[in-house]
This record gives structure tokens, C-alpha cells and sequence, in this order.
């Protein structure tokens, strides 16, 4: 709907070239409109629901890069796997299937602005302790294949933190359009919530090791998460779009 | 069982030796734990000795770690003894059991009671567990690591890094490995990983290994005369990097937050005099000083607010300000870099408190960039840093005068060229140019104004006299220049040089020199063209001064494989003249292509080759001549080098007769050109051809006429044996027939209708039958008649013509004449009498044809004609022989069917059946057959047949 919009308004200018400014007026009252428009029109949230499909695996490709690297430099070895490594303050992935099926939309979207957020917060700690740890290493030492500084893994984390924070907006966005038209019992988590560490952070027996694995699990299990998100938004989709024929 | 008893004896004999010395044990022994540098401190109380025996074993599997007597004094305040040990294995890895005696000499007392220092490998910590984490040491170290395996796993395997490593059981649930030397560890650390039995990674450590900092070359100094900025280079690389193990520098005391990576610079306040800097980091620390008076250390500021005050045509002033008012109060020195788009260049002042210079030496009309750095004069210590650049543009001037030249195609046409001028000799936009001609004989002038694009004028001096001069000035926004002037130099085309010299390219240029001339007194000029070149020619020259009498030509012109003309003229206000000239190439090439018009003409047995010469464009090079070759194939073989390369001909000189391929290449000193070829086929001369016609005619002359006479000698011989008489048959019995010539006399009925048949001819050689009034073959008389007459048999040699001529005649006389004429092919002599085959012939063969207008080929009776016909197809099979061909002879075939008795005969087939039927079916006389033998085969070939190919050649 916006790009159909926009579209509108580029042809306008075209035409229009001495009321330049009018139109810009224009589409930005009838961009701000059209947030309610979604809400209400079934194609903008068929949409809206693709671009967070696509977002999430775009940054799910960027979470495997990323974990392939982590381990690779961090662990010593690429093809580090330990599955029985958990982190109880991250969420579940495990989920009963019929459940997960009967979730309602807006139930979906709570769980997955929760969720993200909290690999937020996560990864978004192992990204500070991890600079700590690189302070006065120069982009001399991450000199790539091609001659080229590659960018640290902080500075990948941060990338991946960019794109889990436009995917909370994306979906808050959703959540508040389902919503609009549902009664919901809970509001979406604000994403000023403070960051609570994981307990287990706090001990100060953390061992330089240990702090590595849990950028491991982190890292893991955010990719895990966003292929149950994926699901989670193909389903939406599908929802979305109704039965075949109709 | 005698063991245990020994050792309670062995007890029993300590406990007596120490109750008989009196030492008395170390009571409240106490254990401390430093696990960060893994060291464990040992106090106690109550030894009365200087010396103590301590003894350290792994509590679990009570193995010995340390067994040492050691020295302690008495803290005199506290009234302990301390003693600290360092342990190779981290404390944390399992319990240690810790007991100490006082030693007197040989006096010892008991042991005090055992102390546990309790590692984590207690089954109340359940955890997997590796120890150190997260060490800093120093590189070529050695370090020992541990992995307390997770309560109920089994060990596997401990990695440093990628690297297995064997290691040793410290107790139920440790395992320990010790790294020795160990190298530099990456960014991220070293990590130290313990793994179970089923390869799970189960615990893991981090060691970091580095070096301790090192700086170096710790400068310190002034920029404004009152602060201080210090500067150091990082020395060796620590591979330490972090919060906690990176490097962290203080420069007398106070911290240089900013010192990172590359920059190692760190400033005060206030010029100090001495400086401290101290990097440290977790493996240790370095020291740096430096000392200095502040004016020995001033590196000022860079001049700011430049400015030019005044700006001209060749100079211009530039002007700054000081940031610090101090440098207004300080000798310095200053340097200026000013640029331009032809050069760069640096000048130096210096003056007191130094903030403005003149700059000279500009050109006009030029745009500038200037920069200003500067010094203190006094003890200089360094350049400053540069200023900002300045830009400006000095202002114009009047231009150069223009370099002109005239070059001449004839007499009185030639062309005025002049260089244009570069932009540091216009000094300023050009608007024009103006040419004067004038002649001082005539006392005329023409005056022409070319704009300033144009760089040549067609001049045409015929009305202006033997003496003219050019005169080209140029124009721009500040005025008009100087004049140039050239007086018009004579035209003399090469053709009129006596000598025209070679000069080579040694690589830059062409080297030119020549003997001084006393007219040149405003120098000399050397103009070059291409040579080839015919019109509107791109020339150029160079001036040489009047005391200079060599030059060197440099041109980015100059391509290879053109030759140049180069002429020198001697210059002087009242005329331009020519002094000498010479011909270059920059590089010499094989020639572009072959000679021309390649010719050969056979002289007898020689052939002159003649060719022209290549034109000059093509040569690409001085031809120093030409190879001359045989060409055989791809092979070429050198006939001659002709080093005169004004020579255009070659003679090769006795060639047999045959077919000849010469090439002919040009060369220069790069080499041959491809080569033309020409071919030519020697034929033998017209007077020999006719000498050997001659000389064969001449010799068969000769032998037909020894033949001749051979024959006329010997005729009787020849007679008898070439016309022998035939004998007459004797036949025994009485036949009734009178002995003597048969005479035939067909009846009235059997008349035979001779038809003239076009299709048939006879052989040229044929028995024929003659008149026997006619002996001699000549009786046309009796041929002409159509009575039936009697016919006499004779073998008999008829040539070619008088054949032809006396068929008709044989056919006329009768059907059975010409079958005896056909028998007449061979040289048979009836050596024996044949029985006649027609008579013996089947009936069937004897059929004669009772209307001989039936016959479909022969058209009338001719009963020999297969004797003529079957030698012309001696391929054809027995088959077709087989059929008694009656449709074309008409029937009646009495000799068809003649057989020759000899069974050899047989075999030969029926062809031969045919064959020389020497009798008529008239005759009753017996004639003899052919031999059908091989060198019966032969006899068909009459005596004037074998003449006749005697003549012609044939075999």
C-alpha cells in the first residue's frame, strides 16, 4: 500500500513539478494514514508480513556467517557443535506443535517481540564484553583475503543487532495492527526496556572460556530462533492470504 | 607383609631419632593460597630451627610434588616463619598436603601435622573445570594446564589450540599438560580445551602470550614555544590486546589516553625539561626519558592567514600570521614552496619574527600555489608544518618573439612556419600574429594578420626580389612582441648536393656536427622533413647558437623506418645558407617491400635479371644492396650479393636447360625484405633444333639410300626371298584340269553384284588380285570390264595408295578377286599345300545366300571381308566369334569356316578363322593359312607396312 502509494506521488511530481512541496505534503499526511490503512486493509499486513519474512532471513544468513566465524576464531574450531550447552535466559525453542498451530496472531507476534528482544539484550552484552576484550587490536590484525580489514565480530554483532531492532519494529508495527482489530490483553514490550543480564553473567567465576561458549549458545540459538520466526511468519502469511480460491 | 613391618620399624627409628635430637615440630602450620600466581605461602610457629624440611604431596593419589629443606628465619615481629612456594601447577587442580619439620643439622623433629590445601576437584564441585583461565605470559614460557573432568565422565583428550598434547593423571579427576616455550598467541588468545571421553568439549581455557612493551625513541619538543608533545615509536608488537593486557602508557606520571596503535603521542601543559614515559602492561614495564631546552626543541606551528600584498608579472610578495605571538620574537627561517603547471620549487628566507617574503623569478600569466613552513634559525631543531596552500596568477606580459623558419619548395614558393608559443613564452592569451615580407631591393613590403591558430603562411616571393625577409611578431592583451626575422634561404633541392651525408640515431637524438661558418653570426638553423614526403611537409627545426657547431636533433616526431632529411643553414642578417645536409633514420627496418618490375631474360645459356629499384618510402632504410637466389622448394641458395645498390641487374650465367626460380631481396642494415621472385624456363636455342632435324634427315637419307642399293644389288635375293615364285601344286592323279593357271569364269547366274559399301574398308596391306594380263599390279583397263574373266592368284605388296586405288577395280572384277586380295596381308610363302577350308566347313557354314541383297552390313558377296574386319577386334570374345556373323557378310562365307589343322590353332579362336584365306571360293586350288603362332601373328605386316612405321617412327 505505501509503495503503491509512493508510486502515486512520484507520478504526480512529474507533472506537477511547480507544486513540488504541495505534494510532498501530500504523501507524507497520506503515508501517515496509510499506517492505519494497513491496520485495516488485509493486503498491507500481507506485506508488511512478507518484508519481516524476508528481514528475518536475511538475518538469519547473517547469524550463520556470524556463528561460522565465532567459532572459527573464537573456539578454535569450525565445526564446534555442543548441544547440550543451554542458557536458561534465553527462549525456548522447543514448542508443543499444536499449540504452536492454535497460537493466535497476536499471541505470535507478543512471543516474537519478546523473543527478540531478548536476543537483543543478549547479544547485544556479548557484543560490549567482546569489545572489551579487542580494545587496541588495530584492523591490521582482521586483514581479509583480499587485503581489506574485515569487520571484527563486534562490529558484525552490531550489524545483526541493527536488523533484529528494525524486525522488533516491524513486528511491534503487526502487533498493534492485529491488535487494533482484536482486543489484546497484553501491549508489546517496549524496546526501551532495560537490558536485564542473564544471572549467570553476574557470577564472578566467569571464565574467559565460558564467556566465549555463551557467545556460542547465544549465537545458536538466535539462529535457531529465526527459523521458528520464519515458520512463524509463513504461517502468519498464509493465515493472512485465506484459503485457497477465496 | 615385610614391608609394612619395615616401615614401622623404620617409624619406630625417626621417632627415636627426633625425640634424642629435642627439636621441636612446627606447631599452627597455616597454608595461603595465591591461585593468580599460583603460590602458596607456609607459615608456622614454634621452630626454634633456622632450617625446616617441607614436604608437599598431591593429597588424593599422594604422590610427592616437593621434598626440600629450606632456610626460614623468624619474623621477629609476628614470630612465624613463611615460606612461599610457587607451584608449575595451578593450586585449583587438586589438593595438596603440606608438612614441615626443623632441621638442626642432622637433627630433625617430628612433622607437624599435614595440612590440606584443597583443590576443586572435590566431589562436592561437581563441574568440569580447566585451570589457568585466562593467564598472561610472557612468550617462551611454560605452562602447565589442568582439566578436572565433570563428576561420572571419563577423560578423552586435552588441545592446546589445534594440537593434542599427552597428559598426566593428577589425581581421580585431573588431568594436567605442560606447554613449554610457548609462542605468541593471536588477538583472541590461546584457548586450551579439554574434551571426554565421547570428544565433547567438556572445559576450556584461555592463555594469552605476549611480550612486555618496548617502546622506543621517546622525542619530546615544542610547537608553540610553551607546551610539550612527545612522541615515541611502539617497538615490538605485545600480542596483547584487551582492557586488562593492553598497553598503557604515563609520560611523567600523568596517563596518555590517546597513545593507540600507530599513535604514540602524549602531550603536556607545560615544558618540563625531563620526560618519563612508562608503557606497562601485565608481563611488565619500560622505561623512556628525554631531556631537552625548550628553544633546541621547536618545531613550529604551521603560518596561518596567508596573503598576497602585491602580485606583478615576474613577482609577487606573500604574506602570514603567527598563531603564537611568540614566533613574532624568534629568528626564523622559513621555507616557500610555491607551484606551478610547469615546476615546483622551494626558496628559503629567513628574517626575525619572519612573516612576509618576495618571490621572484615568476612567470606571467601563471597561476601559483604557495606554502610556507618554517624554522627556528637559532638551533634548528625541525621544519614545521606546512601552511594551507596559497593560490594566484602573476599578470601578463608582452610575449616572445616567435621562432620562425621559411622552408622552400621552389624558387619563390615556400612556406613561413613559426612555432607556437608555449604558455611560459606568451605570457598571455595570443590574439594574433602578424607576417611582413619585405625587400630592401625592392623596397617592398606586404603585411599580413593571422589569428592565432595559424602557424604557417604560403608566401610566394617572385615579385619581391632576390633578398626578402620575414619578419612574424605576436600579439596578446599586454602588447606585441619582439620581431623575428629570417631572410629566405635559397632553394636547393637534394638533387643538387654534391654530398649529402648519413647521420645515425644514437638513441636520443641525431648527432650533428659541421665545420664553423664565418657568416653565421646569428647561428645556425637545422630543419628536418621525411624525405618521401613531396608536399605540404611537416618541418621542423632547432636553432644552434653561432658558437656552437654540433647539435643534437631530438624530436618526438621521429618514427622508425622513415628517413629524414637534415640541413644545415648558416644564419645571418643578410642571408640564410645552406652548409650541408644529411639523411637518418631513427631506426632502420627491412624494407616494406620487394623490388619492382623483377625480370628475367635467357641470354644462351645465361639469364639476366633486371629490376627497379624500391621506392623510397618502402626502403625504410639506407639499401646497402641486394641477394640474388636460386629457389628450389623453400630452399634458397645464394647465387650472389650485389653490394652496389645502385646496381639493378644480375646475370647468373651457365644454366642447363630447365625451369629456374630466382628471388631477388633488398637489404638494409635491419636486414632482406621478403624477396620478389621470378621464374623462367630455359629452351634450347632454334639453330640446334633445326641442326638435329637436319642431322636426322640426313641420316635416314643415307640409309634408305644404303637400302637402296643394298636392295638393287642384291634384288634377286630380295626377289627370291620376299617374291618367291610360287610353285605349282602337283597334284597326283588325273584331275582333268589342265596344269596351268586357273582360270575362273563365273557363270552367267553366280554373277556377283559388286556393292559399293562405305562402312568397309580394307586394310591397307591386302592380297589383291591382279589380271593376269596385268603382271605388274597396273591393269586398270581389265578392271574397268564387267565380263567374267580369268583371274590369276599372287601374293603381292601393295602400298597405301595404289591399294585404295585398286580396290574398286579388284571389287569390280569380281567378288572372288577381292577375297583373295584380302589374303594378301601377309608375307606368306606356300611352303605346303592346305587343304581349303571350305571344303572342309561344316555345311552349315556353306550356306550361300541365294539374294545377296539380304546381307545387312556387307551389302553384296564379298566373300573375304572377315579376313579384313577380325584383326580390328581382337578383344572381342569367342563368344561373339562363335556366331557366324552372316548378317553382315550377306551370308555366303566359304573361308569363314576354314580351319587351320594344326590342333595349336584351336585355342587361338575363331578370330583366326577369318584370317588370310588365301584362295576364292571359286578356286579349286589349296592355299596355305596364316600361322596363327606369335611370330605368325607378325606376318600381316606387310614389307610396306614395316617401311611405312620405319618412316613415321612407329615401333
Amino acid at each position: 500500500m505505501i509503495l503503491q502509494f509512493s508510486n502515486h506521488s512520484s507520478c504526480l511530481c512529474l507533472f506537477q513539478m511547480s507544486v513540488w512541496w504541495q505534494v510532498l505534503f501530500l504523501q507524507f499526511f497520506l503515508t501517515l494514514s496509510c499506517v492505519y490503512q494497513c491496520c485495516a486493509s488485509p493486503p498491507g499486513l500481507l506485506k508488511s508480513y512478507s518484508y519481516s519474512l524476508k528481514s528475518i532471513r536475511c538475518t538469519h544468513t547473517r547469524v550463520q556467517q556470524l556463528l561460522r566465524r565465532y567459532k572459527e576464531e573464537q573456539l578454535d574450531n569450525k565445526q564446534f557443535e555442543d548441544r547440550s550447552l543451554e542458557w536458561q535466559t534465553l527462549p525456548s525453542l522447543s514448542t508443543d506443535f499444536y499449540h504452536w498451530l492454535q497460537m493466535k496472531d497476536w499471541e505470535r507476534l507478543s512471543a516474537a517481540s519478546r523473543d527478540l528482544h531478548t536476543f537483543w539484550a543478549h547479544l547485544d552484552m556479548k557484543r560490549r564484553e567482546i569489545e572489551r576484550e579487542e580494545v587496541g587490536q588495530g584492523a591490521a590484525h582482521r586483514m581479509g583475503s583480499r587485503g581489506k580489514p574485515k569487520p571484527s565480530i563486534p562490529e558484525r554483532i552490531q550489524h545483526i543487532l541493527t536488523d533484529l531492532r528494525d524486525l522488533m519494529t516491524k513486528v511491534n508495527f503487526q502487533l498493534r495492527c492485529v491488535n487494533s482489530s482484536n482486543v489484546s490483553p497484553t501491549s508489546p514490550p517496549a524496546l526501551t526496556r532495560a537490558v536485564s543480564t542473564p544471572s549467570s553473567h553476574q557470577a564472578p567465576s566467569k571464565s574467559l572460556w565460558t564467556s566465549r561458549l555463551e557467545g556460542y549458545v547465544i549465537l545458536r540459538d538466535l539462529e535457531r530462533y529465526l527459523t521458528k520466526l520464519a515458520r512463524d511468519f509463513i504461517l502468519l502469511k498464509t493465515k493472512h492470504r485465506g484459503p485457497p480460491g477465496t | 607383609m615385610p614391608s609394612l613391618f619395615f616401615c614401622i620399624l623404620l617409624l619406630g627409628l625417626r621417632v627415636t631419632e627426633s625425640q634424642a635430637s629435642g627439636l621441636a615440630p612446627p606447631q599452627q602450620v597455616r597454608l595461603d593460597a595465591d591461585k593468580e600466581t599460583q603460590t602458596l605461602s607456609v607459615t608456622w610457629e614454634d621452630g626454634h630451627a633456622s632450617t625446616f624440611d617441607v614436604e608437599i604431596l598431591r593429597t588424593e593419589l599422594m604422590e610427592m610434588v616437593l621434598n626440600e629443606t629450606v632456610g626460614v628465619t623468624e619474623d621477629q615481629s609476628t614470630g612465624k616463619h613463611q615460606w612461599n612456594w610457587t607451584s608449575p601447577v595451578p593450586l585449583e587442580c587438586t589438593s595438596l598436603s603440606v608438612k614441615v619439620r626443623s632441621r638442626d643439622g642432622q637433627d630433625v623433629s617430628e612433622w607437624s601435622s599435614q595440612q590440606i590445601l584443597p583443590g576443586l576437584d572435590l566431589p562436592d564441585n561437581t563441574d568440569s573445570q580447566m585451570y589457568p583461565e585466562g593467564k598472561t605470559v610472557p612468550v617462551g614460557s611454560n605452562m602447565t594446564f589442568c582439566c578436572i573432568v565433570e563428576e561420572g565422565q571419563q577423560f578423552g583428550s586435552l588441545w592446546y589450540k589445534d594440537t593434542l598434547v599427552k597428559e598426566n593423571m593428577l589425581s581421580r579427576r585431573t588431568y594436567a599438560t605442560t606447554m613449554t616455550n610457548q609462542g605468541p598467541s593471536n588477538p583472541s588468545g590461546t584457548n586450551v580445551v579439554c574434551s571426554n571421553e565421547k570428544k565433547m568439549i567438556i572445559a576450556g581455557a584461555v592463555v594469552f602470550v605476549g611480550y612486555p612493551p618496548l617502546p622506543s625513541d621517546l622525542v619530546c619538543e615544542t610547537h608553540d614555544l610553551t607546551s610539550v608533545d612527545c612522541q615515541w615509536s611502539k617497538g615490538r608488537d605485545t600480542y596483547l590486546f584487551g582492557m586488562t593486557r593492553q598497553t598503557y602508557y604515563t609520560l611523567n606520571g600523568r596517563n596518555c589516553p590517546k597513545a593507540r596503535n600507530s599513535n604514540m603521542r602524549c602531550g603536556l601543559e607545560q615544558w618540563d625539561g625531563n620526560w618519563t614515559l612508562v608503557a606497562r602492561n601485565l608481563l611488565g614495564e619500560f622505561r623512556l626519558t628525554d631531556a631537552a631546552e625548550l628553544g633546541h626543541r621547536v618545531r613550529p606551528v604551521a603560518p596561518v592567514n596567508l596573503t598576497t600584498p602585491e602580485v606583478y608579472s615576474w613577482n609577487a610578495s606573500v604574506g602570514w600570521l603567527w598563531k603564537d605571538k611568540g614566533f613574532e620574537r624568534l629568528s626564523l627561517i622559513c621555507q616557500v614552496q610555491r607551484t606551478s603547471h610547469l615546476n615546483s620549487s622551494t626558496q628559503t628566507y629567513t628574517g626575525y619574527g619572519l612573516n612576509t617574503v618576495v618571490l621572484k623569478d615568476l612567470q606571467p600569466d601563471e597561476k601559483y600555489s604557495v606554502k610556507v613552513r618554517c624554522g627556528s634559525q637559532k638551533n634548528f631543531w625541525k621544519w614545521g608544518e606546512w601552511s594551507l596552500p596559497l593560490s594566484f596568477q602573476t599578470k601578463m606580459d608582452r610575449s616572445v618573439a616567435p621562432d620562425i623558419w621559411l622552408w622552400m619548395d621552389s624558387d619563390n614558393l615556400g612556406r613561413v612556419l613559426w612555432k607556437p608559443l608555449t604558455k611560459s613564452e606568451s605570457h598571455g592569451q595570443i590574439s594574433g600574429y602578424e607576417v611582413i615580407l619585405w625587400s630592401p631591393e625592392e623596397n617592398s613590403q606586404q603585411t599580413l594578420t593571422l589569428p592565432q591558430s595559424v602557424y604557417s603562411l604560403p608566401i610566394n616571393v617572385t615579385d619581391l626580389g632576390s633578398k626578402v625577409t620575414v619578419t612574424v611578431t605576436a600579439r596578446n592583451p599586454a602588447g606585441v612582441s619582439l620581431p623575428a626575422n629570417v631572410v629566405i634561404p635559397r632553394y636547393l633541392p637534394d638533387a643538387e648536393d654534391t654530398a649529402i651525408s648519413k647521420v645515425a640515431f644514437n638513441g636520443s637524438g641525431f648527432p650533428l656536427s659541421w665545420v664553423a661558418h664565418a657568416n653565421a653570426s646569428c647561428g645556425y638553423v637545422v630543419d628536418w622533413y621525411n624525405t618521401s614526403c613531396t608536399q605540404d611537409c611537416n618541418v621542423e627545426w632547432t636553432r644552434v647558437a653561432a658558437d656552437n657547431t654540433n647539435t643534437m636533433v631530438q624530436s618526438g616526431n621521429f618514427f622508425a623506418g622513415v628517413r629524414y632529411t637534415f640541413s644545415l643553414y648558416a644564419c645571418s642578417s643578410e642571408s640564410t645558407v645552406l652548409l650541408e645536409r644529411w639523411h637518418g633514420y631513427m631506426q632502420e627496418l627491412v624494407p616494406s617491400r620487394t623490388v619492382l618490375r623483377l625480370s628475367p631474360n635467357q641470354e644462351g645459356a645465361d639469364v639476366q635479371l633486371t629490376w627497379d629499384q624500391i621506392p623510397l618510402e618502402h626502403q625504410r632504410g639506407f639499401i646497402l644492396g641486394y641477394t640474388v637466389y636460386l629457389t628450389n622448394a623453400s630452399h634458397l641458395t645464394l647465387l650472389a650479393n650485389i653490394t652496389d645498390p645502385q646496381l639493378t641487374n644480375h646475370t647468373v650465367r651457365n644454366l642447363v636447360l630447365g625451369s629456374y626460380k630466382f628471388t631477388v631481396k633488398a637489404y638494409t642494415a635491419a636486414g632482406e625484405d621478403g624477396g620478389a621472385t621470378v621464374s623462367i624456363s630455359l629452351e634450347p636455342y632454334t639453330y640446334w633444333l633445326i641442326m638435329e632435324i637436319l642431322v636426322a634427315l640426313g641420316t635416314m637419307t643415307c640409309l634408305l639410300i644404303v637400302i637402296t642399293i643394298a636392295c638393287y644389288r642384291k634384288r634377286k635375293w630380295v626377289k627370291k626371298a620376299f617374291y618367291p615364285e610360287i610353285p605349282e601344286p602337283k597334284l597326283p592323279g588325273d584331275w582333268g584340269i589342265t596344269q596351268g593357271t586357273l582360270d575362273v569364269k563365273p557363270s552367267p547366274h553366280s554373277m556377283v553384284h559388286i556393292v559399293e559399301d562405305s562402312v568397309w574398308d580394307s586394310s591397307k596391306e591386302a592380297l589383291v588380285t591382279v589380271p593376269e594380263e596385268d603382271e605388274e599390279g597396273t591393269g586398270d583397263e581389265a578392271a574397268d570390264t564387267d565380263e567374267p574373266a580369268s583371274l590369276r592368284y599372287y601374293n603381292q605388296v601393295v602400298e597405301e595408295g595404289s591399294s585404295s586405288q585398286r580396290r574398286p577395280h579388284a571389287s569390280d572384277s569380281s567378288a572372288s578377286s577381292t577375297g583373295s586380295m584380302d589374303s594378301g596381308h601377309t608375307d606368306v610363302t606356300y611352303t605346303g599345300i592346305q587343304t581349303s577350308a571350305c571344303s572342309l566347313a561344316p555345311m552349315a557354314h556353306f550356306q550361300p545366300q541365294p539374294d545377296a541383297s539380304q546381307c545387312v552390313g556387307g551389302g553384296g558377296y564379298r566373300p573375304q571381308m572377315q579376313s579384313a574386319s577380325c584383326p580390328e577386334e581382337p578383344q572381342t570374345g569367342p563368344e561373339e566369334h562363335l556366331q557366324p556373323p552372316v548378317g553382315s557378310f550377306g551370308g555366303y562365307q566359304p573361308q569363314c569356316s576354314w580351319k587351320q589343322d594344326s590342333p595349336e590353332a584351336d585355342g587361338d579362336g575363331l578370330d583366326q578363322t577369318c584370317l588370310g584365306s588365301p584362295t576364292s571360293v571359286t578356286s579349286s586350288q589349296f592355299l596355305l593359312p596364316y600361322d596363327t603362332s606369335e611370330e605368325g601373328k607378325e606376318h600381316p605386316s606387310s614389307a610396306s607396312t614395316w617401311f611405312h612405321n620405319l618412316l613415321t617412327g612407329k615401333p
